[in-house]
């Protein structure tokens, strides 16, 4: 039986990193189940949106609540233990460790590691490499995998496909579709054409503050949609 | 929070008046203050205050955590030194000194161009070291080991134990055109600057500063500072010893920073009587019949200007992390709390103010978790 | 120099350098997780010296070794549990780091402060140490060393052993490393490091309390300047091995120890002055020194 309300809800989120604010009233749903997508040019606010959700940012006000409980002030270790992951923009991997130890810190059971292994064949051999010289794509997956062993409620990746070759774009973005079957996932993209291959739901922010919500298909038809966007991006796509 | 431009221009005419007025009272020191301990504590003052100003400039304008600033206050004393030694006059003595100051912190400046963070401490401290141990055991001759360098040619009239009014005068004034010169850089075009810097070198980078020629810039300006400071001290002591290159400088002029009030103007002025007037306040405190009753460890105890000093200096960094200048601010700001939690919410939107990272400690508390750095 | 010169002075040199390396090791992984220069370290040494002598000279070896280490860790674990945690979430008028370094400076002050005025401004001898530790061992062409300095090398080859044994291999030891390059990341991974930095912290500090009063025993006495003197070497150790780097920590300790008794053999004024020297261009040529990650230029 479908649970009615959101798995996510954030509400009016404000944010200051040292002197300056950054999120001036964002407020939207991520439903469970379904792949949620940040849009917003650059700057607006995403990552710091994912940051703060995560645990990262000290000064908030707002509500943010998981599972109907807040979780808003929380240190990041509680709240990804509440069933958040975290996938950040810079891969976050331990370049000085191997692929296994990377996962193994995600969990010691190495049953565990199966999902992403299953997603990303790429790692199964290279278990005793360091982590540092793998590829970026390489690298990107590793980060995924990694996140995955400890099976997480739900999945928060900052812009997953950036700075991939368009070839390494698509092996991520057949993986995550596949993710998301299983897993809520709430997606920071820029690049419209992935946002649109893989999210149901749509969140648009710009100057810190939401300006629109709804399904993708529909945020598109709006006619002035593309003024919140990347420039570059719209009308990019297969 | 900004005056409407009306009352403005008052405000900052109260100000120029309270500060002259401050200048007049502070000239008409000797004429007030008969015992001449005291005025010799009052140049001693003066001397330090100049360094704090020096040494706040790099860290709190622009940013820099020096851990060698030693060095600039012992270097100008030992080129006095070696040129009054070798025949040079005083006045000539000490302009030269100031000057090779500000070429050595130049130089410094250009060795470090690339190092910053705590890298930049390191290596500022590993200098001051360096030339310390130098001096202590007279490496190249030019120090005089552990007895230092004898400041020649000093006129009776500015011996401190004779005439300790005039090197007041001489100091006060110094300090005096030192505040007027930090005031100059604070309000210009540069010290904005500097402040942007400080806050954020990437940003600043981004907007076209060239943070590489800025930085010699403030290295020149606090050498310089500092070397008049350094050279006035050597003329009260009359020596230039290993002492002034010593690490205990360097802390002194972080304590003095620091106590008053990082960043600000009248910081290191507050800071410098603090942490100056304090030591013969306690020494005197010391000799009075109670302190003398108690034990010897108890009484190192109490009598420790060093440990004072060090505690004052932990409650500060921890609550009151603008120094002492903050404490009128923090004194108004925990009235405005009050006044806001009575009315049953916080302070609603824009500007997070800094006392919500106590706000959100205890709700942290409150899920029994803790956090991490971010 | 002939050659039982050159094997006393190296023996001297590896013992300095088990020394340099207890103390600086824990400065460099405390460094590398919690991203933070404890100027406190210096005063935990000092610490550690006149809590052990004092102990050494009242009641024996085992206890000076339990006393100078638990006390420091104890003291360790005080700051950084009650005053340095307070620093985790950024301020706008002094950030994070800055804070930090700040407040073990005054840490630093008030306990050198306070063992000073416990002990009094005299140099405090140990006098003879127990049974072989004080005998000469005879080594190659007419050189020696000591029982002491030969344990002291001992130890310190075990203790860097077991250390990079618990880093290596163990969980902790995984946080710890995986902690060094991104704490943030770990904590994100569901792992409180707040337990790894004080935990890091306290060993850390434990670790410089023993040194404390390994190098009160190498020299048969303490004095108050010791931790001073020691502090500044560390951190040379440490920027030369690379901040965050454990086998940097070994390396250094070892190429300075070396390096400081035989240049003090050869021309004894220069001993600090080159040493800071050197440090002073490995900073600007390389500032993350031999091994540690690199640093953002400014």
């Amino acid at each position: 039986m479908p649970d009615e309300r959101a798995l996510l809800e954030v509400r009016d989120l404000r944010a200051s990193i040292g002197s300056y604010q950054i999120l001036h009233g964002v407020s939207f749903d991520v439903r469970a189940g379904g792949t949620t997508v940040v849009l917003g040019r650059n700057g607006v606010g995403k990552t710091t949106t994912l940051r703060t959700i995560m645990g990262y940012v000290d000064q908030t006000e707002g509500a943010i609540a998981f599972h109907g409980e807040p979780i808003l002030g929380m240190a990041p270790y509680a709240i990804a233990r509440r069933g958040l992951g975290f996938v950040p923009e810079h891969r976050g991997i331990f370049k000085g460790l191997t692929v296994g130890e990377n996962l193994r810190l995600a969990s010691p059971d190495e049953s565990d590691w199966e999902i992403g292994m299953e997603l990303f064949p790429a790692l199964r051999g290279r278990l005793d490499d360091y982590a540092g010289g793998l590829s970026g794509g390489q690298q990107q997956m590793l980060t995924v995998a990694r996140a995955l062993a400890q099976s997480p409620e739900l999945l928060l990746l900052d812009e997953p496909t950036q700075g991939l070759a368009p070839l390494v774009i698509d092996e991520m973005v057949t993986a995550l579709q596949q993710l998301s079957s299983r897993t809520t996932i709430l997606l920071v993209e820029q690049n419209l054409d992935v946002a649109r291959r893989l999210a149901d739901d749509a969140v648009i922010i710009d100057d810190g503050r939401t300006v629109a919500a709804g399904k993708v298909a529909a945020l598109e038809e709006a006619a002035d949609i593309e003024r919140y966007l990347t420039v570059s991006m719209a009308g990019a796509g297969a | 929070m900004t005056l409407p431009a009306a009352a403005r221009t008052p405000r900052v005419l109260l100000i120029g008046a309270v500060g002259l007025a401050a200048v007049v009272v502070l000239a008409l020191l000797p004429w007030y203050v008969t015992d001449s301990y005291w005025v010799t504590v009052a140049a001693d003052v003066c001397i330090f205050a100049i360094l704090g100003l020096s040494y706040n400039l790099l860290l709190g304008q622009i940013g820099l955590f020096s851990f060698g600033h030693a060095l600039f206050f012992g270097a100008a004393a030992y080129i006095l030194g070696n040129l009054t030694t070798g025949g040079m006059g005083l006045v000539p003595g000490a302009l030269l000194a100031v000057c090779g100051n500000i070429v050595l912190a130049i130089i410094i400046g250009l060795l470090t161009i690339r190092v910053s963070g705590i890298y930049f401490a390191i290596v500022t401290l590993a200098f001051a070291q360096a030339a310390y141990t130098a001096a202590e055991r007279d490496v190249l001759g030019l120090t005089g080991g552990e007895n230092g360098k004898p400041i020649e040619g000093l006129p009776r009239e500015l011996n401190i134990n004779v005439f300790p009014e005039n090197l007041y005068w001489l100091a006060f004034a110094m300090l005096v055109l030192s505040v007027l010169v930090v005031w100059g850089i604070r309000r210009s075009m540069m010290g904005r600057v500097w402040d942007g810097i400080r806050e954020s070198p990437l940003r600043a980078q981004s907007l076209g500063v060239a943070i590489p020629s800025q930085r010699i810039v403030a290295f020149a300006v606090a050498g310089g500072l500092a070397g008049v400071a350094g050279v006035l001290n050597a003329m009260s002591l009359q020596y230039a010893t290993p002492n002034e290159l010593a690490l205990d400088i360097t802390v002194q002029a972080l304590l003095i920073t620091i106590i008053g009030g990082p960043g600000t103007l009248l910081g290191p002025l507050l800071g410098a009587v603090f942490v100056r007037v304090s030591a013969p306040l306690i020494d005197q405190w010391g000799r009075s019949e109670f302190v003398q009753g108690l034990s010897e460890v108890p009484q190192r105890a109490l009598t420790s200007h060093a440990l004072m000093l060090g505690l004052v200096y932990i409650v500060l960094v921890l609550f009151l992390p603008g120094g002492l200048t903050s404490l009128g601010q923090k004194l108004r700001r925990t009235r405005n709390t009050l006044a806001v939690d009575e009315r049953g919410g916080r302070a609603a939107g824009g500007r997070m103010p800094p006392d919500h990272a106590q706000e959100t400690e205890t709700s942290i508390e409150h899920h029994e978790v803790t956090r991490g750095p971010t | 120099m002939d050659l039982g010169t050159g094997v006393t002075l190296l023996m001297n040199g590896l013992a300095l350098s088990a020394i340099l390396f207890l103390l600086a090791s824990g400065l460099t992984m405390i460094f590398g997780l919690l991203n933070v220069v404890n100027f406190a370290h210096g005063a935990f040494f000092l610490m550690g010296a006149y809590v052990g002598v004092a102990l050494f000279r009242d009641v024996g070896l085992l206890a000076a070794v339990v006393g100078a280490t638990l006390s420091v860790a104890l003291l360790g674990f005080v700051t950084e549990r009650f005053l340095m945690q307070r620093f985790y979430s950024a301020d706008s008028v002094m950030t994070a780091h800055l804070g930090q370094l700040l407040l073990t400076l005054g840490v630093s002050l008030c306990v050198t402060e306070v063992v000073q005025i416990a002990a009094g401004p005299n140099l405090l001898p140990t006098g003879d140490l127990p049974g072989f530790l004080n005998d000469r061992i005879g080594l190659v062409g007419g050189g020696y060393v000591d029982g002491y300095r030969a344990t002291i090398i001992l130890v310190g080859i075990v203790v860097f052993v077991a250390l990079a044994a618990i880093l290596r291999r163990t969980r902790t030891g995984l946080i710890v490393r995986a902690g060094v390059e991104d704490a943030d990341m770990v904590q994100g991974l569901r792992v409180n490091v707040r337990r790894s930095f004080t935990a890091t912290f306290v060993i850390g500090s434990a670790m410089a309390g023993f040194a404390g009063l390994a190098a009160a025993l190498y020299y048969r006495g303490t004095f108050v300047t010791l931790g001073e003197e020691h502090l500044v070497l560390a951190f040379g150790i440490v920027v030369l091995g690379g901040l965050g780097s454990y086998l940097g920590s070994a390396v250094g300790a070892l190429l300075v120890g070396l390096a400081t008794v035989f240049i003090s053999y050869w021309w004894p004024p220069g001993q600090t002055f080159i040493v800071m020297g050197l440090l002073a261009i490995v900073l600007i040529v390389r500032p993350q020194g031999l091994f540690g990650k690199e640093v953002a230029r400014a």
